[in-house]
């Protein structure tokens, strides 16, 4: 068939020149030209296919959505599309010989649109795109931006979860313990005499210590749901959905032993070793309560702890202003 | 301008063949039985149709649309909230796809179930009416309860609104089907009724 | 109860219009045949109840208990009643499940040629 011509240029050199696969079908669903991406890519030589029946050429589209999609756009002039994801190797076409040999089929995207012949008779386009590279170009972007998450929401020296990752999920469990009635818990631990620690021992030593205290606390909470978070330089914040005072209070405890026992000497401190005090506080938030109340509560509860000479748990309920005191 | 009880009804029976066809070729795609029901069709205002959309619990969802013109043009959406499309294509695609994976398949897998779902419900109007559409390609966009295509624009415009009932492998997936119609077209729609309606002799 | 000699024909559908359809379809080809409606399963199996119908023309997807389920019901008790599934669900599934029912299947719309089969089925 000739393809005519626009402004003195061959529409079939144009057509040859295309870098997607195009196959033009008549309404008998015989193919009446295809460009050549499509030949080469196929490995069909033109008068292979041109003039023969679609599913004579390309077997395996025969009863696949393929054939729907050409009977939609030739019967019912309605365009349709073909994902990768669905469908994905539908046609036997090839990037290269090799790939031809390996059965390495390329990745691709059909589009098929319903086109008019002269005799007003359905026809219809098929539009045939190589997606092998996107595809593969997306499964790098998405490891990228996988390391990308990784290092915007953690603490780069404990590995734990970063300010701006707690103040995130902070938020949306609040907002969940609103919306389902539910119990939120939050703690913050904080190292005592810390910085005399730092000074005395040296900054490298303090940050092996930030660490090894990172990792037992971590390896204290529930991996889904709780989140553990480096809250400021020596303070850790712990969020706790659905957990209770006595709960929140008995973790709090068991947290406060784990780091004694892990038996850091600290000269800077009266008891010789490293100590920890825990504020603790629960709430179930009504609706116009805000997060800051949650955060200044576990903050009195520390100053309490501390006051009460460190190395303890201290509850404060926002709720009635009362302290119980543990350890 | 609002429907009839005869009206709506025969237009909800044409579109449920319409998604009774998307359900088959979903279900050829998938290997399984894929149901597809639509109980039943509202007409409603541009604001309105938002409303019932915003009235969902999540605000981010994955929309497909394609306009269709013809006697009459209709922008037609199917709308789904983001984490029950990712489950449609995770039901489609197969269990064996992380999710980080799946959501790079999402968009052209959406794009082409919407393609299946918004062609069936077109051409079943168009078989029962013995019409043609023209129809563009779909488009794929996520949108939150702000920048959803349906706020966009100030031209009085009625809308179809249907609920879609999914269910792949047991699992139940609800979403919405938007027909935009102008007011010509909307009763243009209206005289296509009609006119079926009368020549099976039930009006 | 006497038996009737003009049959009678139960569509069972939650749309009125594919009701009035068939009924329309029918009333024109087959003039003597009586006929009763339901709008969904349970009022079908209530009819059934006081007059087992020579067939029923059955919609799928009903609110309450869905057409595939009613004809099993009816058709447990009376084995010689003709059915037909009417339904706009075409998957194959659909269809294996209305032969292992027993029941003929007929794809929706409604059309003049698609009450011409269920009727053939009827009359076979």
């Amino acid at each position: 068939m000739t393809a005519g011509e626009f402004d003195g240029i061959d529409l079939g050199c144009v057509i040859d020149s295309l870098q997607v696969g195009i196959i033009i079908l008549d309404s008998a669903q015989r193919i009446r030209h295809c460009n050549r991406w499509l030949t080469q890519r196929s490995g069909l030589s033109a008068s292979a296919i041109d003039g023969k029946p679609l599913y004579e050429v390309f077997p395996e589209a025969r009863g696949s959505r393929l054939e729907q999609a050409v009977l939609h756009a030739i019967d019912d002039r309605l365009p349709s599309l073909l994902s990768p994801a669905l469908h994905g190797t539908l046609l036997a076409l090839y990037q290269t010989p090799g790939d031809r040999r390996h059965d390495r089929r390329m990745q691709q995207m059909i589009h098929v649109v319903p086109l008019s012949d002269k005799a007003q008779q359905g026809a219809c386009l098929i539009q045939i795109s190589d997606m092998t590279a996107n595809i593969s170009r997306e499964r790098l972007l998405r490891q990228q931006t996988e390391t990308l998450r990784r290092t915007t929401t953690q603490d780069a020296l404990t590995g734990v979860a970063n300010r701006r990752k707690f103040d995130d999920v902070l938020a949306s469990e609040f907002h969940k313990a609103q919306r389902n009635q539910s119990q939120l818990a939050l703690m913050i631990i904080d190292l005592d005499a810390f910085s005399r620690y730092n000074t005395h021992y040296g900054r490298e030593r303090g940050d092996v210590c930030l660490s090894e205290i990172a990792a037992v606390l971590q390896d204290a909470v529930r991996p889904l749901g709780d989140l553990l978070a480096r809250y400021a330089g020596d303070e850790f914040a712990l969020i706790l959905p659905g957990i209770d005072e006595r709960e929140a209070c008995r973790l709090a405890e068991n947290l406060r032993l784990r780091v004694g026992t892990l038996g850091i000497s600290n000269a800077a401190s009266n008891t010789g070793y490293l100590t920890a005090s825990i504020g603790v506080t629960v709430m179930q938030p009504s609706a116009d309560a805000d997060t800051h109340t949650l955060l200044s509560s576990a903050d009195v509860a520390l100053y309490q702890a501390k006051h009460e000479g460190r190395n303890r748990v201290v509850y404060f309920s926002a709720e009635d202003g009362s302290f119980k005191s543990y350890g | 301008m609002s429907l009839n009880e005869l009206q709506r009804d025969a237009l909800g029976e044409i579109f449920n063949i319409g998604v009774g066809r998307a359900a088959a070729s979903l279900s050829q795609i998938v290997s399984d039985e894929v149901l597809l029901s639509a109980p039943e069709v509202m007409v409603v205002h541009r604001e309105q149709a938002a409303k019932v959309l915003l009235g969902a619990e999540l605000n981010q969802f994955s929309t497909v649309s394609q306009s269709f013109s013809g006697p009459f043009d209709a922008q037609a959406m199917l709308v789904f909230p983001e984490s029950n499309a990712l489950e449609i294509v995770r039901l489609m695609v197969g269990p064996h796809m992380s999710i980080e994976e799946l959501s790079e398949f999402e968009q052209e897998a959406m794009c082409e179930i919407g393609n299946i779902i918004l062609n069936a419900c077109m051409s079943s109007l168009a078989d029962i009416f013995h019409i043609r559409f023209e129809s563009t390609l779909p488009l794929h966009r996520f949108g939150d309860t702000y920048n959803l295509p349906i706020l966009d624009g100030d031209e009085e415009q009625m809308v179809l609104l249907l609920q879609v009932d999914m269910i792949i492998s047991q699992q139940r997936i609800q979403g919405h089907i938007l027909f935009l119609l102008s007011v010509p077209s909307m009763s243009a729609l209206l005289d296509h009724i009609d006119r079926y309606l009368s020549s099976q002799g039930l009006a | 109860m006497e038996k009737n000699t003009h049959p009678l024909l139960l569509i069972v559908d939650d749309s009125r219009m594919s009701r009035m359809l068939v009924r329309a379809i029918v009333a024109d080809s087959r003039p003597d045949w009586r006929i009763a409606e339901a709008c969904n399963g349970d009022e079908a199996l209530q009819i059934v109840a006081e007059e087992c119908p020579d067939y029923i023309s059955m919609d799928v997807n009903m609110p309450g208990i869905s057409g595939l389920e009613a004809a099993g019901r009816i058709r447990i008790r009376h084995p010689e009643a003709r059915i037909t599934l009417c339904t706009a669900n075409i998957q194959e599934s659909t269809r294996e499940a209305a032969a292992r029912a027993g029941v003929h299947f007929v794809a929706k719309p409604i059309t003049a040629q698609s009450v011409a089969d269920a009727i053939a089925f009827f009359e076979a």
